[in-house]
């Protein structure tokens, strides 16, 4: 299904309904919004591991953002969090979703931390996966020499100080498989990634976003799963965002990288839970 | 969810994913949608059989027809085909569902049928339960007298003669029982159930329907499935139904299934999903 929200139409997706009969009764459950991480990427991923995961408890709502996989690309003007945000605000108010619970992973967790700061009534409960609140090139960068090699660090040097279609390239070859292990390899040759958004946020937004003055401002209850060997988002990062937030609930699983359910399949049932608690 | 459609807020559920991630590549499943019986009853009876087993080989869409469920209410001046045809038509225009299958059951065929005529080329495919293209009152009543005994088939025609909340409520106690299995009259009266609807369709549009000559205008190719045993549905009328089609794919019947026909036959459900996977 496709869903015009402004001035462009959003792709979107389901698993679960969200009335259930159980014997004479009807049960309604909770939607779980999925804010795919990237950027570039889509909502596919999730298909095979927290949104099955999540369909028995709820109803599991995926949405390719502005400029992701089968969604319209919309302007590079519009490719920032501010307009990622105002989509999904429209998005829930159009399908007439009430206070879901909004899960964000990895680079879709500034998305979720903004939408939940600015409008800390709308979901009912948060989940992060390895959240940000800001990029810290430095941090990344150490992160890629240490947990992987000093080739990683390099590439990830020169990509973060110049992203180009050129520095892209080794960073993808030789930095990326440490964020995502043997997945990574499944996710690059998917033909459906926008490169020029990864180099567009890239080269702009990545560089100024910080959003822990948001953090204060979230309500919502939150529960992070971390894993401490992403060394995209690493570690002290994550720690920002979890010291910064109100009503948290954190868990780190050693050894697991940027998919944190692929890595520690533990995480999943835990997520569950808490989207399925009272 | 619910989608602003023609004035008024429809709502809607969906079950199972339309874009699946496999192994090794993606693929897209059709989407059924399915417009439920009545008149004036809700999509809910659908998810524990037919629903919950298509989810296996498509997306499911289910509604509630303007008056039905959680729909609006809106007036009875807007309880009529043309009406339900063009929300059916202007929902799936604003969710962009593109070429469905769609499936209609009993009561819910009149609307199927009705938007299958007018626009031909919108759905890939129709199932058809327990469908009629015209209400012949001598032929229910002589069903229900035959099936019930004369005290059912005088409420039928007492019904059919004066549709009023007196003969409505007496309908309901000596023939709905006929229509379900044993333990789901309880279940299926619920009091979402706008009788109101009922009544006014009963001694309206019922007595003039008759969707016969427009059959010939469908072109997307029809399974037909009935029970044998459906009161409301007479033999001679889903004759009717099946000798207008242009393109019958498939006419099943089953011997002794009333109008819960999903609920009672395995073999229904079966076939519906190897047509809706063909």
């Amino acid at each position: 299904m496709r869903v015009q929200v402004g001035d462009v139409k959003l792709f979107v997706d389901f698993d679960g309904a969200k009335l259930r009969p159980q014997g004479p009764w009807l049960d309604e459950r909770p939607t779980v919004l999925v804010v795919h991480t990237g950027p570039g990427v889509d909502h596919l991923p999730y298909k095979n591991h927290l949104g099955p995961t999540l369909a028995t408890v709820a109803q599991v709502l995926y949405v390719d953002l502005r400029g992701h996989g089968r969604s319209d690309p919309g302007a590079p003007g519009d490719w920032n969090v501010d307009t990622w945000t105002a989509d999904l605000v429209a998005l829930l108010e159009l399908l007439d979703v009430e206070r879901p619970v909004v899960v964000g992973a990895g680079w879709g967790a500034f998305t979720a931390i903004r939408l939940a700061a600015l409008h800390p009534r709308l979901p009912s409960k948060l989940v992060l996966a390895n959240p940000n609140a800001r990029f810290v090139a430095a941090r990344s960068v150490a992160a890629f020499d240490e947990l992987g090699n000093a080739e990683a660090g390099e590439a990830a040097f020169n990509f973060f100080s110049d992203p180009t279609d050129q520095t892209l390239g080794p960073y993808l070859q030789l930095s990326f498989p440490f964020v995502m292990g043997a997945a990574a390899m499944d996710a690059l040759v998917r033909p459906d990634w926008n490169f020029p958004l990864a180099l567009e946020w890239s080269r702009g937004e990545m560089r100024t976003i910080d959003l822990r003055g948001d953090l204060g401002a979230i309500t919502a209850p939150t529960f992070v799963v971390a894993g401490d060997c992403d060394p995209q988002y690493p570690r002290a990062s994550i720690e920002e965002v979890v010291d910064g937030l109100n009503d948290v609930r954190v868990e780190w699983f050693p050894g697991a990288r940027h998919s944190v359910w692929r890595d520690a399949p533990a995480s999943l049932g835990l997520i569950r839970d808490f989207v399925a608690e009272l | 969810m619910k989608a602003e459609v023609n004035g008024v807020e429809l709502f809607f559920d969906v079950d199972g994913a339309k874009v699946r991630a496999g192994a090794e590549e993606t693929r897209t499943v059709p989407t059924v949608v399915l417009v439920h019986t009545g008149p004036g009853l809700d999509h809910v009876p659908y998810k524990d059989h037919i629903g919950a087993a298509l989810v296996d080989v498509a997306q499911v869409v289910y509604l509630d027809l303007r008056g039905c469920g959680r729909s609006d209410r809106s007036d009875p001046e807007h309880w009529n085909l043309d009406t339900w045809a063009e929300d059916l038509r202007a929902l799936m225009d604003e969710i962009a569902v593109e070429r469905p299958i769609v499936l209609g059951h009993g009561w819910g065929c009149y609307a199927a049928i009705h938007y299958a005529q007018r626009w031909p080329d919108h759905p890939e495919r129709l199932v058809l339960a327990n469908p009629s293209a015209r209400v012949v009152p001598p032929r229910i009543v002589a069903r229900f007298d035959e099936l019930g005994g004369a005290e059912a088939g005088e409420a039928a025609y007492e019904y059919f003669q004066n549709p009023s909340d007196g003969s409505v409520a007496e309908f309901l106690r000596r023939c709905f029982s006929l229509l379900v299995p044993a333990g789901m009259s309880e279940v299926m009266l619920t009091p979402l159930w706008n009788l109101e609807l009922a009544v006014h369709w009963a001694g309206g549009e019922s007595r003039t329907v008759d969707l016969r000559p427009g059959l010939a205008d469908i072109r997307a190719p029809t399974l037909v499935v009935c029970g044998t045993d459906d009161a409301f549905t007479p033999a001679a009328s889903v004759r009717e139904v099946v000798d207008g089609l242009p393109r019958v794919a498939g006419f099943r019947e089953y011997p002794g299934a009333r109008h819960t026909l999903f609920r009672e036959s395995r073999q229904a459900v079966a076939d519906v999903l190897e047509f809706v996977a063909a």
